[in-house]
């Protein structure tokens, strides 16, 4: 009998053992302060502003819903995908694909420019994982890998261990998290405004996640058309803070 | 998971089985022809010979369904073929309308489906757009659901442009609230040369 405790609890242990260590990754990856430059990126907010779509706090509210609802419907399945074959083969062909996705021209080069920065760190921190360097520089070998973000992200949270619940979860988090941080750099919220309602948005972020998570890269769509033509006049504005 | 050569083929066979109109252009006599049409209820095709100028090369070909409009349980699918150095025009005689039908149990449900496989060389235009409804009626974007998908492949099934928008009805967001005060929304591709 106590064998038997002595078992299962040592099992527990050893499981913990390897789950523990993974917790610190996961945070370290959806810290804000990993250098990835996800810091230069509005998601269409500023060019919202300008285009008078978002006038109150109550504006900003129902935007970031909408961009959070369309981040679940066209990216997650690029991240589950990536995340369940974490391989170079299914990594390219989905980067192919949302390559042909992203017709919005300033969101598919904000992509890019976060994804090659994504997996640059990644490839540098997560040394225990030697194929992200690998398939980095095969992949810039090739020279017509575009390096977006969504497959990108998903590659590294399914070679690192975590589960597509997790990546896709982190995905909305992350997302969340700049268009936050880009309100507050925009005048449109303080920064203890921008937290209690990053924290009341992550309940209808969690409803997206159930709703959106799961599907196939054939199912991806876009739900929020006037938002994305409105984020693609961000290269139209004369003056400007953000890269997108 | 990718699909094995006979399972493609085999769907793609069922799908012209099943296809509701299909439509051959090919070169004769020097000029853009339709050398094979077929439709099937609710589609129709008409080909009129004089539109357009008669300098350009190209055969206009009219879509129309029987009733004018689209009611729920119909289904419609088309496949055009369009040869080497030919031109083809394919529209609608007027906007498409969409009804909702009496005591339907169904809500309204629009999906739209259009793949555009094309060659190094070839020319595509694409014009898709939709308006929120009849306004008169008090119809502002007050449908449950409509998915609107537009991909073009090239040689070997390369994408190179993926598109797929769906509005529908949510219990967080609502379409309305979305396209906030817009009534229309469309969508040009211009491909080629």
């Amino acid at each position: 009998m106590e064998d038997d405790q002595a078992n299962v609890s040592h099992g527990k242990e050893k499981q913990a053992s390897v789950e523990l260590p993974l917790h610190w990754s996961e945070w370290q990856l959806l810290d804000s302060i990993l250098p990835t430059g996800g810091f230069a990126h509005s998601f269409g907010l500023e060019a919202a502003i300008q285009a008078r779509l978002i006038s109150s706090p109550d504006d900003l509210r129902t935007y970031v819903i909408h961009i959070l609802e369309n981040t679940g419907s066209l990216l997650l399945p690029f991240v589950c995908t990536a995340t369940t074959s974490p391989d170079l083969e299914t990594w390219h062909k989905l980067d192919r694909m949302l390559d042909a996705t992203l017709t919005n021209e300033v969101s598919r080069k904000a992509s890019t420019a976060q994804g090659s920065a994504l997996l640059r760190v990644a490839a540098s921190v997560f040394t225990e994982v030697p194929s992200l360097k690998k398939m980095r520089e095969i992949s810039l070998n090739f020279g017509d890998v575009a390096f977006h973000h969504a497959p990108l992200f998903g590659i590294i949270c399914g070679l690192l261990g975590l589960h597509r619940g997790t990546s896709q979860r982190a995905y909305m988090f992350i997302t969340l998290r700049d268009i936050i941080s880009a309100a507050t750099r925009l005048n449109l919220v303080g920064p203890l405004g921008a937290a209690v309602l990053q924290h009341q948005i992550a309940f209808v972020a969690e409803a997206m996640l159930k709703k959106w998570k799961d599907r196939a890269v054939e199912e991806a769509c876009q739900t929020s058309p006037l938002l994305d033509t409105v984020q693609g006049c961000h290269a139209y504005l004369f003056s400007r803070l953000f890269c997108s | 998971m990718l699909h094995t050569d006979r399972e493609r083929e085999r769907e793609m066979e069922s799908k012209i089985e099943a296809a509701t109109g299909k439509l051959v252009v090919k070169k004769v006599g020097g000029k853009s022809t339709v050398t094979r049409c077929f439709s099937k209820y609710p589609l129709k095709f008409i080909i009129p010979n004089k539109v357009g100028s008669s300098e350009t090369d190209a055969v206009w070909v009219y879509t129309l369904t029987y009733g004018g409009g689209i009611v729920s349980g119909d289904s419609i699918s088309c496949e055009i073929t369009v040869a080497d150095a030919c031109t083809a025009v394919l529209t609608t005689q007027a906007s498409t309308k969409v009804y909702k039908s009496l005591g339907s149990k169904s809500s309204e449900q629009i999906l739209e489906k259009q793949i555009f496989r094309v060659v190094l060389d070839s020319s595509l235009v694409i014009v898709d757009w939709i308006t929120s409804g009849r306004h008169e009626s008090g119809e502002k974007w007050d449908f449950e659901l409509y998915r609107s998908t537009n991909h073009i492949f090239l040689e070997g099934d390369q994408p190179l442009f993926l598109d797929s928008v769906l509005l529908e009805q949510g219990s967080i967001t609502n379409i309305a609230e979305r396209m906030q005060d817009y009534q229309v929304i469309a969508m040009v591709i211009l491909l080629g040369g």
